[in-house]
């Protein structure tokens, strides 16, 4: 049964440091490491994901971010037409001149149209995938 | 000597907080701690930066798949008590932690979509209990939880994860400003005062409650010591 906390008696610091004592060094210590075995647990369990890098541990050359109008990044599979088009289009008040971007002024009209295709391919909303895409570049603009 | 994971593929459960409130009270008690700081934006490392290293608590960080496992090991040989804060996704590197470890705590609050990733988690664990035919406990705890009410939503989660037999820390953590002042004011709860924040000593309470919950599941010298035995008979 789950229960709050706040209805059970606290357990005495004396019981803590006797509970310490009487810990086994514990079966994880003398199991063996087969990487193997462990990297297909955790395919079987859908375990795959990449994580994301320590803070500090980019070893590769960040590359500027780009000027507005000048080309985009085409691992998105986006021709340059594309992102002149989008840019273009943007309605009055769009996000990409709103308080919420002044602050890095080097997050470019680009990444917004780059957002547009993102969200096509994964359905996610849009505001949801903006924030986190600012987050991102925020980021490496950082590093 | 005894590791413990946070593990739960979702962020924002309170696996930091769970681990920091962990390793103050276990640190209180006379305990060495490490903590490891697996996830990338290596909150406890900002932690440790706001006061200075704390006494009996030490901090490894720059985690990654490849070093996971030694730096487990390394954090056994110097610490009695070690705790790996794992980062929310559903990476190999949360696998590897779960195979070092003697206890795997699944953070989770009280709602549906945290119910569904805490039962992701504990089927990770049990896949790696068949390949590593060994048994890894495991409990999900209930965090940031209301200290005076429990929602329906609450209710029902927490009814369905015990009918499917999921096993759960009786000791919730509740949502307490003393909690969250950790990452704003570094130390402990038990560097803190009154003056810092309410409820200062409900706080420490049902920490300490936590702290002796957790410590009662971990593998013990003298149950260990009696299967040998038994094996050897």
């Amino acid at each position: 049964m789950v229960k709050a906390a706040t209805s059970e008696a606290p357990a005495p610091r004396a019981g803590l440091s006797a509970l310490l004592d009487d810990v086994d060094d514990g079966p994880a210590a003398k199991a063996p490491v087969d990487r193997d075995t462990i990297k297909a647990v955790s395919e079987e369990v859908g375990f795959t994901g990449v994580p994301a890098k320590p803070k500090g541990a980019r070893k590769a050359p960040v590359s500027p971010a780009p000027e507005v109008g000048q080309g985009a990044d085409v691992s998105l599979g986006m021709a340059e037409d594309e992102v002149k088009r989008r840019v273009a289009n943007r309605r009055p008040g769009h996000r990409t001149e709103g308080p919420k971007v002044q602050w890095n002024t080097r997050i470019s009209e680009e990444h917004f149209a780059m957002i547009d295709v993102l969200r096509e391919k994964t359905g996610i909303p849009y505001g949801k995938l903006a924030e986190r895409a600012i987050e991102l570049l925020a980021r490496e603009l950082d590093d | 000597m005894a590791v413990i994971s946070m593990a739960s593929p979702k962020g924002g459960v309170g696996k930091t907080t769970s681990a920091l409130v962990l390793a103050g009270e276990l640190a209180q008690a006379g305990s060495t701690v490490t903590l490891i700081d697996a996830d990338p934006n290596e909150p406890l490392t900002m932690w440790e930066q706001i006061r200075g290293p704390r006494e009996g608590i030490t901090i490894r960080n720059r985690i990654d798949e490849e070093n996971i496992i030694d730096e487990i090991e390394a954090a056994r040989a110097e610490s009695k008590m070690v705790i790996v804060d794992l980062e929310g996704t559903a990476g190999v590197l949360v696998t590897y932690a779960i195979t070092r470890s003697d206890l795997v705590l699944v953070p989770l609050q009280g709602s549906q979509l945290d119910a569904v990733q805490a039962t992701r988690a504990v089927r990770l664990i049990r896949q790696n209990e068949k390949a590593l035919e060994r048994d890894i406990p495991y409990a999900l705890v209930f965090t940031r939880t209301s200290a005076a009410i429990q929602g329906r939503t609450f209710k029902h989660v927490a009814a369905e994860l015990e009918t499917a037999r999921v096993d759960i820390c009786p000791t919730q953590l509740i949502e307490r400003e003393a909690f969250r002042a950790l990452f704003s004011l570094g130390g402990t709860l038990h560097d803190l005062r009154d003056a810092d924040v309410s409820n200062l000593d409900m706080a420490k309470e049902n920490a300490e409650q936590f702290a002796f919950d957790v410590l009662q599941r971990l593998p013990k010298k003298t149950k260990s010591r009696a299967r040998k035995a038994g094996r050897a008979a």
